[in-house]
């Protein structure tokens, strides 16, 4: 206990202090997942919409197998994607291992099947007559989009919440892709795995307390959205 | 559009779901400015015939031409849908506030937003919500929000209103609101108005071409 406790007040003592490692972390952490959340939202919440609105062949199984994605294991995209822009694979020569940009690919793919999925469900769960209601009113197909996109703007949100909490909290793709480098690629989690293991065990409570608190944030954060949502009766 | 001029033009019409005849029309034109009402019980396919001639739901056989064309040969819905309206049975509001429903067919067509909100807030008044502009679309009773659909729809000042029992799920009060709006438009606009009901005693004060829709089939000048 008193081995525990002694290590939280050292942890307490580096964030209050603005420790530059534990800066540094946290900055690469959010830096990262907030570009890998613009990027899978780009692409996602349109495909979410698509996949909802159009009736095509496959579209059961096409959706079972997102849903299955969105477990997809941090290691296995990690080894896709040092495959990929390692020296000798298709990538190697724009020479992004172990690099941010890496980092955001990795955690793009990672949470682009929640992000997809949670747009499908939340764009299904949106009468369909709120389109037919727009393209009667005269609204092109964008349009319509846009008044269906206004209508569950906040299930869109929790997607995007959801999506955030995957990428900050993962540690498989940032070690793999990021290298864990110092004052560049090295985030909160990779930061934790390395401190504990050097015995640092302070540094990687201060890291774990943080991001903790930034999980907990995003939870608030989809909660509040949801209750947001319940009383206009979504 | 001339009086007499055949807007809509439904040839030989069948409609269904799952290759089962639900309706069939046979021919029968609709001319500017008239007012027609498709009359018979729940269920007979009023809606249906009505979302078919929005360009919602594709003839299983025949043909229905708005203005001399082939609404489900054309590639793009947009502009002969921007020249007539369809009000659901139970329309859908969006969640914005009742000015703002009642803005979005005038802002889709890129109407800037004062001149919207000045258009959206006299159709409002015409109907009788002049003081709920900025209510929650949400939280209106039935009357309310089929008020707000019918000022939505024509604050667009379209050339052919298509109505799904407009009256179906209002009181006694609205209806007679509505029944006078309805009647107004008529008169003034030189407006087409296609409406089903299932209320006899209200196709009978509207007046207009009743047709009946009976055992599938459209029966014009009931």
């Amino acid at each position: 206990m008193g081995y525990l406790g002694t290590s939280f007040s050292e942890a307490l003592a580096l964030i209050a202090a603005a420790d530059p490692d534990v800066i540094s972390a946290v900055g690469t952490s959010v830096y990262v997942s907030v570009c890998s959340i613009i990027a899978a939202a780009v692409i996602g919440i349109p495909l979410g919409y698509l996949m909802a609105t159009r009736v095509f062949p496959g579209k059961a199984i096409v959706t079972t197998l997102l849903q299955t994605l969105m477990a997809l294991p941090t290691v296995v995209v990690g080894l896709i994607g040092y495959a990929l822009f390692t020296h000798n694979g298709p990538l190697g020569p724009l020479g992004l291992l172990y690099t941010p940009v890496a980092m955001i690919a990795g955690e793009t793919i990672l949470i682009l099947p929640v992000v997809t999925s949670l747009s499908l469900s939340a764009t299904s769960s949106i009468n369909a007559e709120v389109r037919e209601t727009a393209l009667t009113l005269g609204a092109k197909p964008l349009q319509a989009a846009g008044a269906v996109m206004r209508e569950g703007r906040f299930a869109y949100m929790t997607a995007l919440a959801a999506g955030f909490g995957r990428a900050i909290g993962e540690v498989g793709i940032a070690m793999m892709l990021g290298g864990n480098i110092r004052g560049a690629t090295r985030t909160m989690t990779t930061a934790i795995a390395l401190e504990t293991s050097k015995g640092e065990f302070a540094l990687g409570l201060a890291l774990g307390m943080i991001l903790l608190t930034v999980a907990l944030a995003v939870n608030v954060f989809i909660r509040s959205l949801q209750a947001r949502s319940g009383e206009a009766g979504e | 559009m001339r009086a007499g001029y055949p807007i809509f033009d439904l040839r030989d019409v069948a409609l269904g779901y799952n290759d089962r005849f639900v309706v069939e029309t046979g021919r029968v034109e609709f001319e500017c400015g008239g007012l027609y009402l498709f009359t018979g019980p729940n269920g007979c396919g009023k809606t249906t015939l009505l979302r078919a001639m929005n360009g919602f739901i594709k003839p299983l056989r025949g043909k229905i031409y708005f203005d001399g064309k082939d609404i489900f040969e054309l590639t793009d819905l947009v502009p002969p849908r921007r020249r007539m309206t369809y009000l659901a049975q139970k329309p859908v509001l969006f969640r914005t506030t009742v000015l703002g429903n009642v803005m979005f067919g005038l802002r889709v067509r890129g109407m800037r937003k004062p001149e919207a909100a000045r258009a959206a807030a006299a159709a409002l008044e015409k109907v009788g919500l002049g003081g709920m502009a900025g209510r929650n679309a949400r939280t209106l009773s039935g009357g309310e929000a089929q008020l707000t659909a019918l000022a939505r729809a024509l604050v667009l000042e379209p050339e052919v209103l298509l109505l799904d029992e407009p009256t179906g799920n209002v009181d006694v009060g609205n209806t007679d609101r509505i029944e006078s709006l309805i009647k107004e438009a008529c008169d003034g606009s030189g407006i087409t108005i296609v409406l089903s009901t299932h209320n006899a005693g209200f196709a009978e004060r509207l007046g207009g071409t009743v047709m009946r829709l009976e055992n599938g089939r459209l029966i014009p000048g009931v």
